[in-house]
């Protein structure tokens, strides 16, 4: 066993119904390291996103059908990744909000931001990318995306100590 | 598909902790496999291990739980320590033994059904059922492994085509 107390490395059906499975699978996995009921639901809701992300925004098109999620951590630290095949369009619209993210001072200032902005969107503008704003405020993470051969890697690194109390 | 490590978790002594294992691995291999039977099976396999490793192993020593799987086989591995000279290790190893000499696992439950009736179990004084279940209702192979001092190692390994051969099926 490396250093983490618990490693996830799943090959995964893109499909709706493994998102649920997904999530519930991360945070039990999390209760039985840890018994950690509020650290349990941030990693749950993260992994949740991402995965949600993989699957709506996946190049799904060729014969690639399934994405990989990874998670492992210790008492310090959790890292969620996610890797899908993606079409440039997507990586451009992740990396600008990644960006936008952090061009605030803080993430509670870039969450009610994006609060803001849909609370006045007309109806039907396309996607929030509200996802995305909520694991780096309620997360608590950092996030990086990284394209390799047409594969999208997205990485969020949760520091215990950094998720909002509340 | 080469062999690949789906899970690994390091699972403090704590009866709490048994049934957030069991609905991990349940979820894990059901966006895995996609398969009812073995989403069933591979959860009453870690939680019937981990019971054995809480109630015969070091108290204050973690518990890990590995699930790895490749294109033949899923293999759940529970490996917790052992005190040096437990009485615990020689009745495992007595009861693998015994169980695996049944070709078939229905056979290997009716004698162990019939074991616990007659109160005539194998130098045990628990029941054993826990492992036999794992082989009559998990369809699984059961392997011990003490090659570490201090540590024993129990896996059940399940063939991926055994699906559907369950009973009740």
């Amino acid at each position: 066993m490396s250093a983490f107390n618990f490693s996830i490395d799943l090959p995964v059906r893109s499909e709706w119904k493994n998102i649920d499975l997904l999530r519930t699978s991360v945070q039990n996995c999390f209760i039985a390291v840890f018994s950690d009921q509020d650290g349990c639901h941030a990693i749950s809701m993260i992994t949740g996103e991402l995965v949600e992300n993989a699957v709506k925004y996946g190049d799904w098109g060729g014969d690639q059908k399934s994405f990989r999620l990874r998670v492992s951590g210790d008492s310090d630290r959790a890292t969620v990744t996610v890797e899908n095949p993606v079409n440039p369009d997507e990586v451009r619209e992740l990396t600008r909000t990644i960006d936008w993210i952090e061009a605030f001072d803080s993430t509670e200032d870039a969450y009610r931001a994006k609060l803001l902005e849909i609370a006045n969107r007309p109806p039907g503008q396309g996607s929030s990318k509200l996802g995305l704003v909520r694991v780096a405020y309620e997360g608590g993470c950092t996030l990086r995306a990284e394209v390799t051969r047409e594969v999208l890697r997205v990485t969020a690194t949760m520091r215990f100590e950094e998720r909002p109390t509340r | 598909m080469s062999r690949q490590i789906l899970l690994e978790l390091v699972i403090r002594t704590d009866w709490n902790r048994i049934d957030s294992v069991r609905q991990a691995v349940s979820h894990c291999v059901a966006a895995v496999f996609g398969d009812v039977e073995l989403k069933d099976s591979l959860p009453m396999v870690s939680a019937e291990l981990l019971e054995n490793a809480f109630k015969y192993g070091l108290p204050d020593e973690d518990v890990t739980l590995s699930l790895v799987s490749d294109a033949n086989e899923v293999v759940l591995t529970i490996t917790n320590a052992v005190a040096a000279g437990s009485r615990h290790l020689p009745v495992l190893k007595a009861r693998l033994s015994w169980l695996m000499q049944f070709g078939d696992p229905f056979v290997a439950y009716t004698a162990a059904l019939q074991q616990v009736y007659d109160g005539s179990g194998p130098d045990a004084p628990e029941s054993g059922l826990g492992l036999v279940r794992i082989y009559y209702e998990g369809r699984c192979r059961l392997v011990c492994d003490t090659s570490h001092a201090g540590r024993v190692s129990i896996s059940a390994k399940r063939s991926r085509d055994a699906a559907g051969s369950g009973p009740g099926s």
